[in-house]
């Protein structure tokens, strides 16, 4: 995927945001920063990044940046993503406590370009497909253009670019439909949907409250297909 | 007049550049300050952001001048502390960029 990746830095030095910010972004990257934590947490909601930089040195009382991977860390929704701790020191005791509380790596100050930017493009490759449990299904609308291929009084099938799940409840706008006195019945879904090809499946849709007059249609329609 | 230091930068951080120095200046400012107040825990401070970013944006020198002020504060070695804000004034004053 060559999708602009969303960085985020926490840092309150201005000078150590404008360099990172100008070799991420000269990348390709998209760089948001933050100063303190209220602004950090709020990017963090809005943005989602796909990699999140800390200086350790923060100018947050007796908050480091330790204290903030872990936090990280510690969220359900927020642990799989990537943390880099940036600090001047490179003490065994620091690097392994950030290990320990899950930095995925650690860059020192004066930051090496080249360096930094290889660790930044490793970190984004693994994970390019990141994970997420939810908590709940996730309920969406959606809209797409598929193909009727096969009907009957009780069911159709449709051909489309989407596989819906089963009991999903169906709006089909159709004057072929319509054309067969259809447009009053609901349409949902049963578990008998396959892959016909990649990102081409064939659902079929159960049609509820069919009128006799429209299901007669459809019996005609089998007759003169047969016929023919 | 002192010899200038010639420094050669990244083009790519042309833009970034001005910004930095700015900022380098009001360190200055500030040391101008915290020296004869004897205010060395604010001199480390200074000292530390300028370890880390000097090297960064491609000023080694500046860097080593950064980290060794840090030093000096953290054993409270007041001539040093001195020669090496003094140090730090110079570089500004007789830097001569290049951009490569």
């Amino acid at each position: 995927m060559n999708l602009r990746k969303h960085i985020l830095i926490l840092d309150d030095d201005l000078d150590s945001i404008h360099f990172i910010s100008k070799i991420l972004e000269n990348a390709g990257h998209s760089v948001h920063y933050a100063t303190n934590a209220t602004d950090f947490s709020q990017l963090l909601n809005e943005i989602g990044p796909h990699l999140i930089l800390v200086d350790y040195k923060l100018n947050l009382g007796t908050l480091t940046g330790i204290h903030i991977i872990d936090r990280l860390k510690k969220d359900e929704f927020l642990r799989k993503i990537p943390i880099f701790l940036i600090s001047a020191s490179e003490s065994k005791k620091l690097i392994a406590t950030a290990t320990a509380v899950g930095a995925s790596d650690f860059v020192k100050k004066p930051i090496q370009t080249a360096i930094f930017l290889q660790k930044i493009k490793k970190a984004l490759k693994i994970h390019e497909l990141p994970e997420l449990t939810l908590k709940e299904p996730l309920k969406v609308k959606c809209q797409s253009m598929a193909d009727i291929i096969q009907i009957s009084e009780s069911s159709l099938k449709i051909k489309g670019p989407i596989k819906y799940s089963d009991d999903t409840v169906l709006n089909i706008d159709s004057p072929y439909l319509q054309n067969l006195g259809c447009h009053t019945c609901k349409y949902k879904t049963n578990d008998r949907n396959k892959v016909l090809d990649a990102g081409i499946y064939i659902n079929e849709v159960e049609i509820k409250g069919i009128k006799e007059e429209s299901a007669k249609n459809i019996r005609m329609i089998k007759t003169t297909t047969k016929q023919t | 007049m002192a010899e200038k230091r010639k420094v050669t930068i990244d083009a790519d951080l042309q833009e970034i550049i001005p910004s930095f120095l700015d900022n380098r200046k009001k360190d200055i400012v500030k040391l101008d300050e915290f020296l004869p107040a004897k205010q060395y825990s604010q001199i480390e401070s200074i000292a530390h952001k300028l370890a880390g970013n000097a090297g960064s944006y491609g000023f080694d020198d500046l860097g080593q001048i950064g980290a060794n002020l840090e030093a000096a504060c953290q054993s409270l070695n007041e001539a040093e502390i001195a020669n090496l804000c003094l140090a730090y004034k110079e570089y500004l004053e007789n830097l001569e960029i290049e951009y490569k």
